[in-house]
């Protein structure tokens, strides 16, 4: 019996869940300049998958656009295995956003496959997630990709699949129009056809899938192997009172914790240290790295400074530490002599690392375009190096011919009489189809000190400075 | 003692006069023939300072950072504003390699220099010093710039325009490689006086013509009438851009 789960929204909800439902938000994919997933908000104001970026931004301005990545769809859904360990023994994962689950052998100690379904939902709580289980493998994802919530078995799949019409199951488009075009509508009608006739009629992938489906093939799911999961716990000898007196027994298993991840091929950039206290409720500690490493200098690093910073509510009398966000180390160039851009990289995640353990994420990070028309929001930060998103240049507000070098994140009104105005107006004017559109008339100007700075007059005949050249 | 004052490095001695380093392309050759690098000095402290912000001093460094860019990391330590990514980009810089350093304290930001020049990935650092340096903290940044081959700039424009509104005058005593002085600034030129160089006497002045892309130093001044600027934005929703 198998249990297929399906995350439509898996990357988005993964990764940029603080950004508010409200807010429309949209993935693109860089290679094709389309969207490839949005959100609520910004289906509502008319964004659809397949659709053009700048197409998208007539229609949301205010869209958050973020780039997708190939490494952080994996590190979703690899977070998502680790999860799914809990309930069974033998999954797979399926592409970058689906789930095999085996729960035949789970239901003597979780129960049937809709209790484990209903349990795994609320595990995954803010995850939006489609389930369904089948004798089949290859049904279950049918099924849950269509988003067809069911449970069956093999008394009742014949009966359940047959009335089902073509329409609603997910077929590429391709697949679909040859489906219709043979005359086909229910999906009884396509199981009771010969597989020569399918494969000659549609194509060789669909009978063998609808084999699959149907189970006249057997097709299992590979086992994987189950992720590490690190975990000590101490009892401390005295009270720690203040948070340096933590330091030793933190230094000790953080050094275990780089053990352990060498031991495993592993890396990791966040490690949660809960101090008990006897009476209050226990403290937390994150320590966060730009980068993941195994390097037990940057993680003591790291330590001493958010000490520092960190003031425990009471006493502490135990620690656990455990990391759950692990990723296995890439096959490395095992050459003794490592290419140059390889010997940098490092370099440069150490720097970060002890940039992040000094003075905080917050307060460094690597230049960025963000794609969003006003220009005080056009330039970001992003502090971790595997996240970084470059700068998109088939936007069609990056031309920088007239640009300033330094940007003002909230612009100042200033008085036009200090001003000698040396080259406008340039207009811009974004979302003059909306209630409260943004018209600004940009100018270059020379203060009266010399310097040349960058000004707009809004709708309302105000002045404000931008930017400031150099 | 003499041999401590030696060891301290506070004794010029004529005999040990040696060829100065191959420098880094400026991006201007005439400011390329006047330094005795042939270039910036790219071992050492270059001490830029300008009466008012926004003068032209970070103009003078773009070709540098462009070029570095593509290779290795630019950290940009305790910048006065935001570096604009779209003007960046124009200037064919590589966003992915600029590191923006923003320390709430002066005693990080000396610490964030002294970590960039070390970390061995960082071809180029710009610091943007909030008052000016003592000689002590100055002479570490030198020694480790001297020691890892990685050159400075740091940049000191003081103006009521400028975010901290406190002046900050030139100290003739850093033990920097180059100081240079922006003294005056046209449409097409800057005029820069050498403070301080080493390999070279102090004292010259010497101006620098301004690539002409750069389209906001072209006086447009008669182009714009008053009761252009005053006239209502109109309700069309075309971009006016006047050339």
């Amino acid at each position: 019996m198998w249990l297929y789960c399906y995350f439509p929204q898996l990357y988005l909800e993964t990764w940029y869940s603080h950004v508010p439902s409200s807010h429309a938000l949209a993935l693109y994919s860089d290679r094709h300049k389309s969207i490839l997933d949005c959100n609520s908000a910004a289906h509502t104001a008319g964004v659809q998958a397949g659709m053009n970026l700048h197409t998208t931004l007539c229609l949301a301005p205010t869209i958050h656009l973020v780039r997708f990545q190939e490494d952080l769809a994996k590190q979703a859904i690899e977070q998502l295995r680790l999860q799914a360990q809990a309930f069974s023994s033998w999954f797979q994962v399926d592409g970058q956003d689906g789930l095999y689950l085996e729960v035949g052998s789970m239901q003597k100690l979780l129960g049937a496959p809709q209790y484990i379904s209903q349990r795994l939902q609320a595990h995954l709580k803010p995850l939006t997630c489609q389930l369904s289980s089948a004798p089949y493998a290859r049904t279950a994802r049918l099924l849950a990709r269509s988003g067809i919530e069911a449970h069956l078995n093999k008394e009742n799949i014949r009966a359940f699949l047959n009335p089902i019409s073509i329409d609603q199951l997910s077929f590429d488009l391709k697949t679909q129009l040859s489906i219709k075009k043979l005359g086909i509508k229910k999906f009884g009608q396509l199981l009771k056809l010969r597989t020569a006739d399918i494969a000659y009629r549609i194509n060789l992938e669909t009978a063998q899938e609808l084999e699959y489906i149907a189970g006249y093939r057997k097709w299992l799911p590979k086992p994987e192997k189950t992720q590490p999961f690190f975990y000590r716990c101490i009892e401390l000898d005295y009270e720690a009172n203040l948070a340096h007196q933590l330091l030793f027994p933190l230094s000790k298993l953080i050094r275990e914790f780089c053990q352990f991840l060498t031991e495993h091929c592993l890396i990791s950039h966040e490690l949660c240290v809960r101090c008990i206290h006897r009476e209050t409720e226990p403290s937390y500690l994150t320590l966060t790295l730009a980068n993941p490493t195994q390097n037990s200098d940057e993680w003591l690093y790291l330590l001493r400074h958010a000490l520092e910073r960190f003031s425990p509510s009471a006493a502490t009398t135990d620690l656990q530490v455990f990391s759950k966000k692990t990723i296995l180390v890439e096959t490395k160039n095992l050459n003794l002599i490592q290419p140059k851009n390889t010997l940098n990289i490092e370099k440069k995640n150490a720097l970060m690392n002890r940039l992040s353990g000094r003075i905080g994420p917050q307060q460094y990070g690597l230049l960025s375009y963000k794609l969003t028309p006003l220009p005080e929001q056009q330039t970001e930060l992003v502090n971790t190096a595997s996240v970084y998103a470059k700068c998109d240049d088939a936007h069609p507000s990056t031309s920088g011919h007239h640009r300033p070098i330094w940007i003002i994140d909230h612009p100042k009104p200033i008085h036009r009489q200090q001003y000698h105005l040396l080259h406008g107006p340039e207009r811009l004017d974004q979302g003059w189809w909306q209630a409260t559109p943004c018209r600004r008339d940009y100018y270059i100007a020379q203060h009266q000190q010399g310097a040349i700075h960058w000004l707009y007059k809004d709708a309302e005949q105000r002045w404000f400075l931008q930017g400031y050249f150099s | 003692m003499l041999d401590e004052i030696i060891d301290s490095g506070l004794l010029w001695r004529g005999r040990q006069h040696s060829t100065p380093e191959p420098g880094m392309r400026t991006g201007f050759p005439s400011l390329d023939k006047a330094l005795p690098f042939n270039g910036w000095p790219t071992n050492g402290i270059t001490e830029i300072h300008s009466a008012v912000f926004g003068q032209g001093a970070l103009s003078l460094l773009l070709p540098a950072v462009r070029d570095v860019s593509h290779n290795s990391l630019v950290a940009w330590v305790a910048p006065p504003y935001l570096p604009y990514s779209a003007a960046l980009k124009h200037f064919n810089i590589a966003l992915e390699h600029l590191l923006v350093i923003r320390p709430q304290s002066t005693q990080n930001a000396h610490w964030a220099v002294e970590e960039c020049l070390k970390s061995q990935c960082c071809g180029l650092v710009l610091y943007w010093p909030e008052k000016p340096q003592s000689f002590k903290v100055s002479r570490r940044q030198q020694i480790l710039c001297q020691e890892y081959q990685v050159p400075l700039f740091t940049l000191f424009e003081s103006s009521n325009t400028s975010p901290s509104n406190s002046t900050i005058s030139p100290n003739s005593h850093t033990p920097c490689s180059l100081r240079l002085n922006i003294e005056k600034q046209t449409s097409f030129r800057i005029q820069l006086q050498l403070d301080k160089c080493k390999g070279r006497w102090a004292g010259e002045q010497f101006s620098l013509d301004l690539p002409h892309d750069a389209f906001w130093r072209y006086p447009f001044v008669s182009n714009i009438t008053q009761k252009e600027i005053n006239a209502p934005t109109p309700s069309s929703n075309t971009a006016i851009a006047r050339a």
